[in-house]
C-alpha cells in the first residue's frame, strides 16, 4: 500500500465524544483525502451521524488531535476549521424559509460575496443541477427528493472540501436516488471528499472508494474498493 | 345613566381636534412603551436562545422563574421600582423617580419575563436542523443566531407584541413611578384613570379608542408583514 503523496483534509486521532454522559465515538484514526467517496454504513445508533457531525464541526469531540491540512490542533480548534470547509447535510434536507436561488445563494451571502458574484455562481450552480425551472420557487414546497438536490446544490455552490451526507437517499425514489448519486459522483471529480452513510449501499457502490463501518462507536472495518484504500491506522495499514 | 353614545362622539372630535394635551399624553405612551420595548426586545431574545439551547446549571430554575414572573401584577413591579429609586433606595441617587426614565424601568421589567418565555418557547419548537444548516453552511454562530431568528421571525414577533401589549395596557406601575404628571409622566391608561375618577368619561373614552387603535394598527401591521413575506416567496 502506498502513501500518499499529498496532504489529507483532515485526519483525526483518538478522537472520543460523548452525547448527555453517554460515550458515543471513539475513533482511533481516521484520514479523509481529496477527491473520493467513502461510504460509511453501521447499525442504528452505532454512531454514523455522531460521526458525520464530528467531522462537520457541529459537534465538538471530548478528546482527540486533529490535523486540517496538515495542521495540528486541538479538538476545539478542529471543529472551527471544519465547520464551512465541511458541509453536513441531514436525512432530511432543512430548506430555509425562501425560495430555491436564496437557499442556494445562503452560505455565498454569509461568506460577504458580491451580489452580482453571487447571482452568477446560483446560477451556474442551478444549471448543474438541473433546477433551474425551480429556482423562484418556495424551498419549502419541494417534494423531497427535489429538497434533497436543492441541499446538495447548496453545498457544491460553496465548493466544500469534504460533504458529509447522512443518509440522504434513504427516503427518495429510485429516479431522485440516482440523481443525487450522479451530484456525487461530479462533487469528486470536482475534488471533493464525499462522506456516504447508507443503510442500503448495493445501488452505490459502483461509486465508492472505500468502505468504513462503524460499529458501537468504533471503526471496525475498511475495505478497499476499486483500488483506492483509506487507512485507519497512522502506519496507513487497513 | 351615562351616555355611551355621546360620549363617543366627544371622544372622537377630541381626537380629530389636535387636542394638544391629548396628544402629549399619547406620545408619552408611545415614548416610554417603545423605548421600555427597544431595551427589553434583544435581551429576551438571547435570553430566550440561551435557555433553550446552551445548557448550564441553573437553566431549569431560571425558566420557571421567568414563567412565575409573567405573572406578578404591574403594581408590585411598580412598588420595587419606587423602592428601588426612592431617595432611601439603592437607586435613590440617580434621581429617576416620577421621571420617564422610571417608567421605562418598571415597564422593562414588566415586559422581560413575558418575552423571554415566549422567546424560549418559540426557539424550543424551532427545528434544530436550522440551526445546523447554517452553521456547517459557513455562518458564524451569532449570524446563525440571527438565521434561526428569521426562521421563527413570526414567533418571535408575537413574543415582541405581547410584551408591547403587556406595558401599553399597564396602569399601576407607572402610576407609582411615574406620577402622573401632566406633559411629563401621564401616559393613555394613568390619564383615563384620573378622567374616570373625574367622571371625564368622554377623555377616558377617547383615550380608551387611541389604546384600541394603536393595537389594531400594530395588529394590522403585522398581518401585512405576514402576507408580503409569504407573497415575496
Amino acid at each position: 500500500m502506498s502513501a500518499p503523496t499529498f496532504t489529507p483534509l483532515l485526519e483525526v486521532e483518538g478522537l472520543e465524544l460523548s452525547r448527555a454522559g453517554r460515550k458515543v465515538l471513539h475513533i482511533e484514526a481516521l484520514r479523509l483525502e481529496a477527491a473520493q467517496i467513502l461510504l460509511l454504513t453501521g447499525a442504528n445508533g452505532a454512531g454514523k451521524t455522531s460521526l458525520l457531525k464530528a467531522l462537520a464541526g457541529l459537534w465538538v469531540a471530548d478528546s482527540g488531535r486533529f490535523q486540517g491540512l496538515g495542521t495540528p490542533m486541538s479538538c476545539a480548534e478542529g471543529a472551527r476549521f471544519c465547520r464551512g470547509r465541511h458541509v453536513y447535510l441531514h436525512q432530511t434536507p432543512y430548506m430555509f424559509d425562501a425560495s430555491v436561488e436564496q437557499n442556494i445563494a445562503f452560505g455565498l451571502r454569509v461568506r460577504g460575496m458580491l451580489a452580482a458574484h453571487r447571482h452568477a455562481e446560483v446560477r451556474a450552480a442551478l444549471a448543474w443541477a438541473g433546477l433551474e425551472a425551480l429556482a423562484t420557487r418556495p424551498a419549502r414546497e419541494l417534494s423531497l427528493g427535489e429538497q434533497q438536490r436543492v441541499a446538495l446544490t447548496r453545498a457544491y455552490v460553496l465548493a466544500p472540501s469534504v460533504l458529509l451526507l447522512d443518509e440522504i437517499t434513504a427516503n427518495l425514489d429510485v429516479e431522485h436516488r440516482r440523481q443525487v448519486h450522479d451530484m456525487l459522483s461530479a462533487l469528486r471529480e470536482r475534488g471533493s471528499c464525499v462522506m456516504f452513510a447508507s443503510h442500503d449501499p448495493a445501488p452505490v457502490m459502483s461509486r465508492v472508494d472505500a468502505h468504513l463501518h462503524l460499529d458501537d462507536g468504533r471503526l471496525v472495518a475498511a475495505a478497499a474498493i476499486h483500488g483506492r484504500v483509506v487507512p485507519l491506522r497512522r502506519d496507513h495499514s487497513l | 345613566m351615562l351616555d355611551i353614545q355621546s360620549a363617543t362622539v366627544d371622544a372622537l372630535s377630541l381626537l380629530l381636534r389636535g387636542d394638544r394635551q391629548l396628544w402629549s399624553i399619547v406620545f408619552t405612551s408611545l415614548s416610554v412603551s417603545l423605548r421600555a420595548l427597544a431595551l427589553a426586545t434583544p435581551i429576551a431574545l438571547l435570553l430566550g436562545f440561551a435557555l433553550a439551547y446552551l445548557r448550564f446549571p441553573g437553566r431549569r430554575l431560571l425558566v420557571t422563574l421567568f414563567n412565575t414572573l409573567m405573572a406578578v401584577p404591574a403594581v408590585v413591579v411598580g412598588l420595587v421600582v419606587y423602592i428601588c429609586l426612592s431617595a432611601q433606595g439603592p437607586a435613590g441617587d440617580l434621581h429617576l423617580l416620577f421621571t420617564q426614565g422610571a417608567m421605562i424601568i418598571g415597564q422593562f421589567l414588566l415586559c422581560l419575563p413575558l418575552m423571554v418565555a415566549l422567546a424560549h418557547a418559540s426557539f424550543r419548537a424551532a427545528d434544530e436542523r436550522a440551526w445546523e444548516s447554517a452553521l456547517t453552511l459557513g455562518a458564524h454562530p451569532w449570524r446563525a443566531l440571527l438565521t434561526v431568528m428569521h426562521e421563527l421571525r413570526f414567533g418571535l414577533l408575537a413574543a415582541v407584541l405581547a410584551g408591547f401589549g403587556r406595558v401599553i395596557a399597564e396602569v399601576g406601575c407607572s402610576m407609582m413611578v411615574g406620577g402622573n404628571i401632566l406633559y411629563h409622566t401621564r401616559n393613555i391608561t394613568t390619564a383615563i384613570a384620573l378622567e374616570t375618577s373625574k367622571g371625564a368619561f368622554a377623555s377616558g373614552i377617547t383615550l380608551g379608542l387611541v389604546l384600541l387603535l394603536l393595537a389594531l394598527g400594530l395588529n394590522i401591521a403585522l398581518t401585512w408583514l405576514q402576507d408580503s413575506e409569504r407573497a415575496a416567496l
